[in-house]
């Protein structure tokens, strides 16, 4: 899950210098050319200008000037072919590092020919090949660091964007992913605008659904209640107590539904007051037991004794008699329940939770192997009633077999206080509840 | 719509429930039990019937929910003139219907889909707190402090068990039942704080296992406004006690 995303910033960085320095390198070796071929034009044009005088100088004189040659047979035969015309002149350049450069005329008879070396990469050549790669370094250094800090900023909104969507998605508050990324209209605030915009309508459903679980559920209440109330006036007999355990299953099943969907709406809040947390989980067992729906002696209690908390009991008592109900639904007897300190662990002998219950938590109306008379609700409300405690459900199956279940409440309770007055110090004396 | 016996003796009840089979339903227990009852679906109606009333009734069973004239507004209706035990049905327990009802002056409530043996049972105590109050002696009470003393005084309360009444000066306060035993309760032990669930026992007569969010926390806002805020004291996560 925290997995963070790097690497959007390097590869960026990374394609920028590799583009300045592509662009550097292509401008370097054509001004470098540039320069190159400039100085053996002029090498040629002097040449040129030499041979020039050289046939004048001959021509008046008869004399050989500026080193020049006659038929020198080391002449290039292209160079030597080029000026077979009389008055004809050429100039020729061959070589690599060291350039030779050969000029030529023809002068009646006779052939002239100069020959001058130059070595091309002399001072000029080498000062504007250092000038370039100086500037070409600048270039690279500056278009990286430009591209590392713009793409730092892309990758930290986009990183913030990540966390804020995952912060929503694991069920924290739903925040804005345009007010994290800020108010630029770049792809960035495009893609929070289109995530926002996709939270804000699953939100919108979850909630209608939500809406109607509870408009259902609420609305089954009436006609519940009317099945309820007029088969408690059935005369005994067998279909009379059908009837009316099916009335009251039905009645517990609304209930139920009732209060996922007000644990779902998250505006559940805690009423916390001074109980024994052992007397709590006792008169879940005695309540169940009284009411029928807990067979005697399939449930032990064991409490640690005389444990004073501050937390809801209406709500431990929801936690705790939907594990013990849980248990005998779908685990075996005995169940044992067990409050120690802050922690009541209710423990089945049955084959235990499922893989699946275990890995992904509690799903709501998930029917198990065992279909029996449990609707899946049971530790969905557990769950959800532990959370507004502020306490942690723990399900596991621990060495030894059976289903195991914890609850751990928290030492400052979540809730506000019973009452909005306040006064006069807490007064510790029993209050023989 | 409405059924009236009047024999002697059995308590009266007014049931006002607009759902047809909730309100027959739970007239037939109610006879059966050997209630006199009275049903009306509309709020405004069963007002009428309440005013018109001879003898007048001795319980009142109301949905919140109601045509007409809704629960709370019928009780508030009604206490403006009586102390009648007022219980309302809600469907909804989350919601403001219930302690918007308390506030009105209902002195319980149940909720949809109450148990019948659960509405029974609270009727029965509101019907006894009532009585226990125009009884002269409390019938079922005898705290060994109450025992041939005289007046107590709290603050510039006085408090008069035998007529079961309390007084500032003068002035006769106009407590329900319900807030006069909950005094009471309190009164037993000047200073000592009784949790929210013992109170609900010793008050409302609820049982070990029967458990509710509003019922205590309504009625203490109550007897403040009427004995002055600063005689019951909330002793935070523990409970209430009275201040002499």
């Amino acid at each position: 899950m925290s997995r963070r995303a790097r690497g959007l910033r390097g590869r960026i960085a990374t394609a920028v210098i590799v583009v300045a320095l592509a662009a550097v390198a292509a401008l370097g070796v054509a001004v470098h050319l540039l320069v190159l071929r400039e100085q053996v034009d002029t090498a040629r044009r002097t040449a040129a200008d030499r041979i020039s005088a050289a046939v004048d100088v001959r021509t008046a004189t008869g004399l050989l000037a500026f080193d020049a040659r006659v038929d020198d047979p080391s002449v290039p035969a292209e160079l030597r072919d080029a000026v077979r015309a009389d008055g004809a002149r050429a100039t020729l350049v061959t070589g690599g590092s060291v350039r030779t450069v050969w000029a030529a005329a023809r002068d009646g008879e006779v052939v002239l020919s100069t020959r001058t070396r130059f070595v091309p990469a002399d001072g000029t050549v080498a000062q504007v090949d250092r000038a370039l790669l100086l500037a070409g370094a600048v270039v690279v250094l500056v278009a990286g660091l430009v591209g590392w800090v713009t793409a730092g900023r892309l990758a930290q909104r986009l990183r913030r964007a990540a966390d804020t969507a995952r912060g929503v998605a694991s069920g924290g508050d739903p925040a804005s992913l345009r007010r994290v990324v800020g108010e630029r209209h770049d792809e960035v605030g495009a893609l929070a605008d289109a995530v926002d915009a996709m939270a804000a309508r699953l939100a919108d459903r979850v909630r209608a659904e939500q809406r109607f679980t509870a408009g259902v559920a609420h609305d089954l209440r009436t006609p519940v209640t009317g099945l309820l109330t007029a088969a408690e006036l059935l005369e005994p007999s067998r279909a009379a107590d059908l009837v009316r355990d099916r009335a009251r299953a039905l009645a517990a099943l609304v209930e139920e539904l009732l209060e996922v969907a007000r644990l779902d709406g998250g505006r559940e809040q805690a009423l916390a007051e001074q109980v024994d947390l052992g007397e709590v989980v006792h008169r879940v067992v005695r309540r169940g037991v009284a009411s029928g729906e807990l067979p005697e002696g399939a449930v032990t209690v064991r409490t640690g004794g005389g444990t004073e908390v501050v937390t809801d009991p209406r709500r431990v008592d929801r936690v705790v008699s939907n594990l013990v109900r849980n248990a005998l639904r779908h685990g075996a007897p005995p169940v044992e329940v067990v409050q120690d300190g802050r922690v009541v662990e209710v423990r089945d002998h049955g084959p235990g939770f499922e893989a699946s219950l275990l890995r992904e938590g509690p799903q709501r109306l998930r029917h198990s192997r065992t279909a029996g008379d449990g609707n899946g609700l049971g530790l969905v409300i557990a769950t959800g009633q532990a959370g507004v405690l502020g306490a942690t459900l723990e399900l596991d199956n621990p060495a030894g077999g059976g289903a195991r279940a914890r609850l751990r409440l928290p030492e400052s309770p979540s809730g506000g206080p019973h009452d909005e007055v306040t006064a006069g110090s807490p007064d510790r004396e029993p209050t023989g509840a | 719509m409405s059924e009236s016996t009047t024999a002697t003796g059995r308590r009266r009840v007014l049931l006002v429930e607009d759902d047809a089979v909730i309100g027959e339903a739970t007239a037939a227990h109610l006879e059966r039990d050997g209630y006199d009852v009275v049903w009306h679906t509309d709020g405004l109606e069963a007002w009428d019937a309440w005013r018109c009333a001879a003898p007048p009734f001795d319980l009142v069973v109301s949905d919140v929910m109601l045509p007409g004239l809704d629960g709370a507004s019928l009780t508030r209706r009604i206490r403006e003139s009586d102390q009648v035990p007022v219980v309302l049905v809600s469907a909804r327990t989350d919601s403001l219907d219930v302690v918007g009802g308390l506030e009105a002056g209902a002195d319980d409530y149940v909720t949809k889909p109450f148990d019948v043996q659960v509405l029974r049972a609270r009727l029965r105590n509101a019907l006894r707190r009532s009585a226990a109050d125009r009884a002269p002696t409390a019938t079922e009470r005898s705290p060994s402090s109450a025992d041939g003393t005289g007046p107590e005084t709290f603050g510039d309360l006085v408090l008069d068990r035998r007529a079961v009444q309390l007084r500032r000066g003068d002035e006769v306060l106009r407590l329900t039942p319900t807030e006069m035993r909950l005094f009471l309760e309190l009164a037993d032990e000047p200073g000592r704080v009784l949790s929210r669930r013992a109170l609900l026992e010793r008050v409302w007569g609820y049982g070990d296992t029967e458990d509710d969010d509003h019922v205590v926390n309504v009625h203490v806002q109550r007897l403040r406004s009427k004995v002055g805020a600063e005689r019951v004291e909330t002793v935070r996560g523990f409970g209430y006690r009275l201040v002499r």
